[in-house]
């Protein structure tokens, strides 16, 4: 049985494109058949972080009117054989699809793969619209910050009011450091202000920003971040994993493997 | 010597984040302004001290969507606790109860 889940957020640049690259990544990294489809119309960005950029044929828009068929937009991962992209078109913009069409495109993927995973755009218009029209449950991702917080509540609110299974929520760029001298909003705070279930915190890592230029994402990887996203997956997929120890200190091992591999 | 005491006196911004943002998302999922909200809570002050003696300090406010389903049909709903005292013993024996 697949699922269809949209990564959204209301408020901009708090990680959607990044979580979702990861998540996506993480399902087909443990056996899952996924599809990732951007569908931030006229603002393309999935395809960057995904490393995928020079392989873009066909795009979204493309399937919805019929200029090409499904099989030939969709862009084979460059590590997983069972992940796909499929991208969205960069000289349109969000009218050029409806939330019928969405629902539609959604569910012919539902025959090939298990997880359809949909970036949603900022904002609450159209693009949002179009995102969750399909979808069977949500992520939401934010940051412990007053304004990213303000923005999930509404995100909530809406989701709420549509016919969503579930609702999960991400939060992203913690630090630590700044939660621990008082000057960032913890994990408790923010789970007891938004009252949805928190599916997974991920740390302010450098080693995200290194891997978004490389455009390979790091879910998996050694190192807090790229095991907070796993953990993620597994979630998603209804296993019960631990929350990683949320001082974020790496072992001494994880810290060599690091340095090797970047040497 | 002013900076020390700032170090002391100074309230962590994580904290004052949480406080904007509680009141924040109270104004926005019950619609209205901080302002007519605390107009409210002043008011409500007001009247159920007439009644009650309350710590007034400690009312805690918050805006919640009613579980009622359908879910098109769920409404802000306000929720107020505060901590009650006792109740005004001088007003015990006199409040009519209209029958």
């Amino acid at each position: 049985m697949s699922e269809v889940i949209v990564v959204t957020s209301g408020k901009g640049g708090v990680g959607k494109t990044t979580t979702s690259a990861n998540v996506g990544t993480g399902l087909a990294m443990l056996g899952k058949r996924v599809v990732l489809i951007d569908t931030d119309i006229g603002l393309r960005n999935l395809d960057v972080v995904m490393g995928l950029e020079n392989r873009i044929i066909y795009n979204l828009v493309d399937v919805v009117e019929g200029n090409c068929r499904m099989k030939q937009a969709l862009i084979r991962d460059k590590r997983y054989p069972d992940l796909f992209l499929l991208p969205s078109a960069q000289t349109r913009d969000k009218s050029s699809v409806s939330p019928g069409q969405m629902i539609k495109l959604v569910d012919d993927l539902r025959e090939e793969f298990d997880y359809i995973l949909l970036d949603c755009p900022a904002g609450i218009e159209q693009g949002f619209r179009n995102a969750i029209a399909g979808a069977d449950r949500a992520l939401i991702v934010t940051t412990p910050e007053v304004s990213a917080i303000r923005d999930a509540d509404r995100i909530i609110g809406l989701l709420e009011a549509g016919d969503l299974r579930r609702i999960d929520l991400i939060i992203n760029r913690i630090r630590i450091d700044m939660v621990r001298r008082g000057d960032m909003m913890s994990v408790d705070d923010v789970m007891d202000i938004l009252s949805v279930p928190v599916i997974g915190t991920v740390p302010d890592d450098e080693d995200i920003v290194i891997s978004t230029n490389q455009g390979e994402p790091l879910v998996g990887m050694n190192g807090y971040a790229g095991q907070a996203y796993l953990n993620i997956c597994r979630r998603i997929l209804g296993e019960s994993v631990p929350f990683l120890n949320p001082d974020g200190s790496r072992t001494l091992w994880s810290r060599l493997s690091f340095l090797l591999k970047r040497a | 010597m002013v900076h020390i005491a700032e170090l002391f006196t100074r309230k962590n911004s994580g904290e004052i984040a949480r406080k904007r943002l509680k009141l924040l998302l109270i104004s926005d999922r019950a619609d209205c302004s901080p302002q007519l909200l605390e107009m409210i809570r002043s008011d409500f002050l007001r009247s159920i001290s007439r009644y009650l003696d309350v710590r007034d300090d400690e009312l805690r406010m918050c805006v919640i969507r009613t579980p009622a389903a359908p879910v098109t049909d769920r409404l802000p709903a306000i929720c107020a606790a505060i901590p009650v005292l006792d109740v005004r013993s001088h007003l015990q024996n006199d409040i009519q109860l209209p029958n």
